[in-house]
């Protein structure tokens, strides 16, 4: 194998730049109540259908109650791991891309430079609309990020500078 | 001034579009602009999948159906010629209305017999153009086109049957048309390293191409039952063969002859599985040559072909930009005889852990010496260097990890099945956990990954060795994980995603995935050559 083409001097990295921790921006306060009311609808149909059958099928109503139990725990847990959870999340806008981090037991942080960003787009569903929330989704031709809980007009600002700075860094390609 | 004494007009000048494409050059003499149909004869093929639609097991039921009302042979040809004629009108009407045309860089296509559809998709856009010629192809001559255009509504877009000039005038629109954005999106400072000589439109060369021996190396070389892959379709009719056998005491005890197999049962079940064994390997060398027949790579001016096939022969051509991850693979068998299987997988992938091969403009190549490795994989990687060495391992933490998760599912199997008829042999899957700990620590020790300036590897290893490369620069997103295992020990999974396809190292230090992790930022977003 010929060795005349190759190096491999070590690289100076300390210009490159790093992703601070310490940097990211916390969620609107009303992610933590939409998401609590969200589980509770979940909650309160899983027991209202477990009552339903319960009473209107030929079923031992242990059966439900155990069933429908076994559920309400699996949503109170989920609803303290929320509860826990909120702190850690938080986005990171930098010149060139865009950082979400979520994450209670297993924690994450996402990048997608503006450069990868086919589109983005706003969600808002009933509950979230009732607390002036919503999701921004950014959609590239690899995983996609949403990131959930921010103001309406966060996510509106946040999805107008994401299209402009990828429309920008696409101009400069 | 001229003689008549009026003032020299300047040229009409013509405001450039805001997109120049080139023209579609008429190649063989035909010019795409114009609608084409597709061969006459595809009225067959229209048939034959209109037919296929149905399905082979209604038509069986449909036909059982009329029999049994035991009709005339008249009424019977009546029938048939009736039923048979509104197919040919409906698909002579369907080809009638079906045409395409290559205009302003875009694929245009019109269909529908009662409400007309308009289809555009961009050539830029279409990430490989296959020809494939199947065995009621070759014997009238024409061949199947497939467009694979990722990200448009249409992914996967398939002409019948037509002349293959036509539908090479495709192929090298579709590439043309690719090799002037990439060229349009290429500033002029990059240079290709290691590339070599730029290839010129209608120079093509031929990478490798693959001889009859060469063939059998592979055939032998895979693993030893795969040919009884070949039978797959005899066992999906098994049911209904066995069902035509008459049901008259043929298999009862006392009709089958009492055999005396005695001490003879311990030559005769080696020999059974001897016998089997040659015969998948006769099996698989026939199907090796069906498939890879004079497979043939060639680097054209755009991007990569690969043409193969005895009966059906398939060509898939694919950008060089659109490639995504080099995946290079050695099993124990190949490794005896020294010879690797490269995957130049293309963006139509879905599995972000492992790179899913086989999706849309992957370019599959088996029985490769180690410079055909190299040349592909330097084709594959865009004249990069790569990751020459893998010199990073994963932490040893993993192989504590994944046997402890291992001994909690076994334990909660075994107490879960303690009670059911099995009993105390449940047990039995405790012996499991020893198992799985040796696999993981050898698939642990074996692991390597590395990372240079310009692209990251991964590597796997037991039986068979898998080695994946991908361009840093082409990264879609990339995410770091941490479970509470891995946050307690410093170590974090760091995960690359590119268009449809990635590399996941987990277990690696926290520092490190973040260093990764910035420097390969750092190349996506400064390097603005395409990605895909």
């Amino acid at each position: 194998m010929s060795t005349a083409s190759f190096s491999n001097e070590p690289i100076d990295v300390s210009g490159i730049p790093q992703l601070s921790n310490d940097a990211f921006t916390s969620m609107h306060p009303n992610l933590l109540r939409v998401a609590l009311i969200g589980r509770g609808i979940f909650a309160s149909i899983v027991i209202a259908a477990a009552v339903g059958v319960s009473i209107l099928a030929d079923v031992n109503q242990w059966i439900a109650i155990a069933i429908a139990g076994g559920i309400l725990c699996l949503v109170v847990v989920s609803a303290v791991v929320k509860i826990f959870e909120i702190n850690n999340i938080g986005y990171q806008v930098r010149e060139h891309d865009l950082s979400y981090r979520n994450g209670l037991i297993v924690k994450r942080v996402q990048t997608v430079p503006f450069v990868r960003v086919q589109h983005a787009q706003m969600r808002q569903g009933p509950v979230e609309r009732l607390f002036g929330i919503s999701t921004l989704g950014i959609n590239s031709a690899g995983p996609d990020l949403a990131i959930s809980g921010l103001g309406v007009d966060e996510a509106g600002r946040l999805r107008a500078l994401v299209i402009e700075r990828a429309g920008d860094l696409i101009e400069e390609q | 001034m001229t003689e008549s004494g009026e003032q020299p007009q300047p040229p009409a000048v013509t405001p450039p579009p805001l997109h120049p494409s080139p023209p579609v050059a008429p190649l063989s003499g035909i010019d795409l602009s114009v609608p084409q149909r597709q061969s006459p004869l595809a009225v067959l093929f229209l048939v034959l999948r209109f037919v296929r639609s149905i399905g082979i097991v209604q038509i069986v039921v449909g036909a059982g159906f009329v029999l049994s009302r035991s009709p005339s042979l008249v009424a019977l040809a009546i029938g048939i010629m009736f039923v048979a004629s509104i197919l040919l009108v409906i698909s002579g009407l369907g080809w009638w209305r079906y045409t395409f045309a290559v205009t302003d860089g875009e694929l245009r296509v019109e269909q529908g017999v009662i409400s007309k559809q308009r289809l555009a998709i961009p050539l830029d856009r279409v990430q490989s153009v296959s020809i494939e010629q199947k065995l009621l192809h070759r014997i009238v001559d024409l061949v199947q086109v497939s467009a694979d255009s990722a990200g448009t509504a249409l992914s996967e877009f398939t002409i019948d049957a037509v002349k293959r000039p036509v539908a090479e005038a495709l192929q090298v629109a579709a590439a043309d048309r690719r090799a002037h954005a990439a060229t349009t999106n290429e500033p002029e400072h990059i240079v290709h390293e290691g590339r070599g000589q730029p290839v010129e439109a209608g120079a093509d060369r031929v990478v490798l191409r693959r001889t009859p021996r060469e063939l059998v190396k592979i055939a032998l070389t895979q693993f030893p039952l795969s040919g009884l892959a070949v039978l797959a379709p005899l066992f999906a009719f098994s049911g209904q063969l066995l069902d035509r056998i008459p049901d008259e005491g043929f298999l009862d005890d006392d009709v089958l002859p009492a055999i005396d197999i005695g001490d003879s049962l311990i030559w005769i079940i080696p020999l059974a599985v001897l016998a089997i064994m040659v015969f998948s390997m006769i099996l698989n060398i026939i199907r090796v040559f069906l498939v890879h027949w004079d497979l043939t790579v060639t680097e054209t001016a755009s991007g990569l072909r690969k043409n193969a096939g005895l009966l059906s022969k398939s060509s898939t051509a694919a950008s060089l930009p659109r490639l995504q991850l080099v995946r290079v693979s050695q099993t124990a068998l190949t490794r005896l005889v020294g010879i690797r299987s490269v995957s130049l997988i293309g963006i139509r992938s879905t599995s972000v852990e492992q790179g899913a091969v086989g999706g849309g403009g992957t370019i599959a190549v088996p029985g490769c010496s180690d410079d055909q490795v190299g040349e592909l994989r330097r084709l594959g990687l865009d004249g990069a260097r790569g990751v020459p060495v893998l010199d990073r391992a994963v932490s040893p933490l993993e192989v504590f990890r994944q046997t402890r998760n291992s001994a909690v599912v076994a334990l909660l199997l075994a107490a879960g099945l303690w009670w059911s008829p099995i009993g105390m042999w449940s047990l039995g899957f405790l012996l499991l956990v020893p198992w799985r700990w040796l696999v993981v620590r050898r698939q642990t020790r074996l692991r390597r990954w590395g990372v240079s300036v310009d692209a990251i590897a991964n590597q796997t290893e037991f039986f068979t060795q898998v080695k994946d490369e991908a361009l840093l620069r082409k990264l879609n997103s990339v995410t770091i994980r941490q479970s509470r295992f891995e946050r307690k020990r410093g170590l974090a999974t760091l995960s690359i995603h590119l268009a449809g396809a990635g590399i996941t190292i987990g277990m690696i230090p926290i520092d490190e995935a973040r260093a990764v992790r910035d420097g390969a930022l750092f190349v996506a977003e400064t390097d603005r050559r395409a990605f895909m």
